[in-house]
């Protein structure tokens, strides 16, 4: 798992999936991030190789996704599926528009937290601290 | 428009109202007398009186500046049209609902068939179905379009000339209409005979959705081509939606709207003066999607200010004449942005208090949203209220008899001149920093867009805007409503077959040798004054087969930009 990070600063990965423009969301919780004292990577990606390769370069500590155009079950299975292959261990959390009937398979499939419609980013803020103790 | 003898009147009873404010309710009662703003900031009077509009000039429907309508008569002789953008997976999906819409009540000026129709992602930035980049994306928000083929699909049962076909498409507008008008051709129809209209709005699609585009300078001259094209080739197109929805949607507040994109509109009408074009050629084609959102009054003095404002800019800047260069016609799309996902009915209420505001505003067409749009894309019954709203409104209420009904209401007036003031703040800010595609460019603009939408965020999160069933009232939430969704694996692998043997069944050296001639046409089409040298190329690319993907491709090899990944 995770390194110990009580005393460093946490680093999270923001991943977009090039082709679905929704970023509305993606601004107001990397703000939340920052003023929270979190370091943010925000990337777009096509193919979750590249997000994968940042999230080693980077030695993140967590990855967040978003999705808000129905992508969210085959973006996070192929990413989980690449990050299995490279032995990366962050937790991935995913956002945005997701049905509450597609939360339970996104959960099995090893996705840690999904913050759906109506979550603050305070939300996502707590979270993370909660991964850090 | 008052006598001084009425003037005086009237600040006399004001001295009294004011006095019974201040000695009941702040004295006795403890009023703590809170100062509303309207969305953008405008700072609102608890009354307003005929001295807040003594200097307001006298207005008619259908006369310069336009104020209070386009035309003599409004709703009484043309209902609005009710458009709803839709589309989803496959063409035959996209026409099934096209045909359900229209059933109920879906339609363009008099009983002229509207397919207003929405485009996947891979479609709208030009890759196809087969591209490593579509994958997972394909038939999501939209129906996919590469071939003519998809276009045959979705229109086959249509008489092209008599319905009006509107394609919202992001950046691979000008491929589209190449092949539109190749595809009509098939049918019998020379390209003056159709009807319909472009997006060409690449500018404000890349600054909101940040999805791989051509470059801010590529776009300005795809732009300008497509104008110049259809001016001179297809009378009845609507070349351009000025499109602001897409800045409400996040969240830049209803004078924002207003200014950026009458900042875009002077852009481009300077840039079709410098291809050659004259402004009463090109400037009566411009359509629009205005964003309504929920502050109610701002919002119909927004669609008032909007069109006085436009018909002020066309004559006395451009020196158009033509009144249809100078009335702006409004088509709204209701917020997106104000629907929640919690207690999803309640975005009824929202989207019916929106079709008021237009209504009450005069606009020529809208799309309402259904009340499961932020839960995803809308089903059957959903739509089907969101048109009911409008028909209520239009056959029970009696609220379209009568043109204009708030013109003359004190605030209203008021209200109205302020988001003209305020509005031509923000335009004049962004042409002194160079006008609309160069604030795209230096970033001014996404900035903008950015720090509003966080600021949205951070109201909500403090309480201090409230958003029922947000952060107020809320309840604990069941899925009552379901996401309507469709099974993507399958119509990805649909598609990606059918364009597999479209690609088998055709002459490859034509293919490549046009998409030779497309790259030396954009090569050649450094400059808004050599418009009308790309779209040839295309159309003579789109009748060599080619798809959508591969004429952007070919256009982007030139133009450069189509960033995937940072």
């Amino acid at each position: 798992m995770g390194k110990d990070r009580r005393k460093e600063k946490m680093k999270v990965l923001m991943a977009r999936f090039s082709l679905d423009g929704h970023d509305r969301g993606l601004l107001s919780i990397m703000s939340s991030f920052r003023d929270a004292g979190i370091e943010v990577v925000y990337i777009y990606f096509s193919d979750p190789k590249e997000l994968a390769k940042v999230a080693e370069e980077e030695d993140a500590d967590v990855i967040g996704l978003t999705s808000s155009m129905g992508q969210h079950l085959y973006i996070a299975s192929t990413l989980l599926k690449v990050l299995n292959e490279r032995r990366i261990n962050a937790p991935v959390i995913i956002g945005g528009v997701i049905p509450t009937r597609d939360v339970p398979e996104l959960l099995d499939m090893g996705i840690k937290k999904v913050f759906g419609p109506g979550s603050a980013p305070r939300d996502a803020v707590d979270f993370i601290y909660g991964l850090s103790i | 428009m008052f006598s001084r003898k009425t003037l005086d009147r009237v600040n006399e009873m004001m001295k009294d109202w004011e006095k019974e404010v201040e000695e009941v309710y702040v004295k006795k009662l403890k009023f703590g007398s809170p100062q509303y703003t309207s969305e953008s900031g405008i700072p609102l009077n608890y009354v307003y009186s005929p001295e807040d509009v003594k200097d307001i000039e006298p207005e008619i429907p259908g006369a310069f500046p336009y104020t209070r309508g386009n035309r003599a008569l409004g709703y009484q002789y043309m209902p609005w049209m009710i458009q709803l953008l839709h589309g989803y997976g496959t063409g035959e999906e996209t026409r099934e609902r096209t045909k359900y819409l229209i059933r109920e009540g879906m339609k363009g000026y008099g009983e002229t068939p509207a397919v207003l129709f929405a485009v996947d992602t891979p479609t709208h930035c030009g890759f196809d179905p087969d591209s490593p980049k579509a994958r997972g994306m394909v038939g999501l928000g939209g129906v996919n379009i590469s071939t003519l083929d998809d276009i045959h699909t979705l229109l086959k049962d249509y008489d092209l000339p008599n319905t009006r076909v509107a394609d919202n498409i992001r950046f691979t507008c000008l491929p589209f209409l190449a092949m539109y008008v190749v595809y009509a051709e098939g049918r019998g129809h020379r390209p003056e005979e159709l009807n319909g209209q472009s997006q060409n709005g690449l500018g404000n699609r890349c600054l909101t959705t940040n999805l791989p585009a051509p470059t801010p300078d590529a776009q300005y001259r795809l732009e300008i081509e497509l104008i110049k094209y259809s001016c001179q080739n297809i009378k009845r197109w609507n070349h351009t939606n000025l499109c602001g929805y897409v800045f409400g949607e996040m969240n830049i507040t209803p004078t924002q709207e207003l200014g950026i994109v009458l900042s875009k509109a002077v852009d481009l009408v300077e840039g079709g003066i410098k291809a050659g074009l004259k402004p009463d050629e090109f400037v009566p084609r411009f359509s629009s999607q205005v964003h309504l959102g929920m502050d109610f009054f701002e919002e119909i003095a927004k669609l008032r200010a909007w069109r006085r404002m436009w018909a002020k800019i066309m004559k006395e800047r451009f020196g158009c004449n033509d009144p249809r260069s100078l009335q702006y016609r409004i088509h709204v799309h209701t917020a997106g942005s104000s629907l929640t996902s919690q207690q999803p009915l309640n975005n009824i209420a929202r989207a019916t208090l929106q079709v008021l505001a237009c209504v009450l505003g005069g606009v020529q067409s809208m799309h309402t949203n259904s009340y499961d749009e932020a839960i995803g894309l809308p089903s059957e019954e959903a739509v089907r209220t969101a048109i009911r709203i409008n028909q209520i409104v239009l056959h029970e209420t009696g609220i379209p008899h009568v043109t204009d009904p708030m013109g003359g209401s004190y605030y209203l007036e008021f209200l109205t001149n302020k988001v003209e003031e305020e509005a031509e703040k923000v335009r004049a800010e962004i042409e002194s920093k160079g006008g609309y595609f160069e604030c795209i460019k230096n970033g001014w603009l996404r900035q903008l867009l950015e720090k509003q939408s966080i600021k949205w965020r951070q109201e909500v999160d403090s309480g201090e805007r409230i958003v029922v069933g947000l952060n107020k009232f809320k309840i604990e939430e069941k899925e009552e409503v379901p996401a309507f969704t469709i099974y993507q694996p399958e119509i990805e692998a649909e598609i990606t077959d059918r364009l597999k043997r479209w690609r088998a069944n055709r002459n490859n050296t034509e293919v490549k040798d046009s998409l030779e001639r497309v790259k030396g046409a954009m090569s050649d089409y450094d400059n808004v004054e050599k418009a009308g040298i790309l779209m040839p190329a295309l159309i003579d690319a789109a009748r060599a087969k080619c798809t959508l993907g591969e004429m952007m491709e070919a256009i982007v090899e030139v133009s450069g930009g189509r960033i995937y990944s940072t």
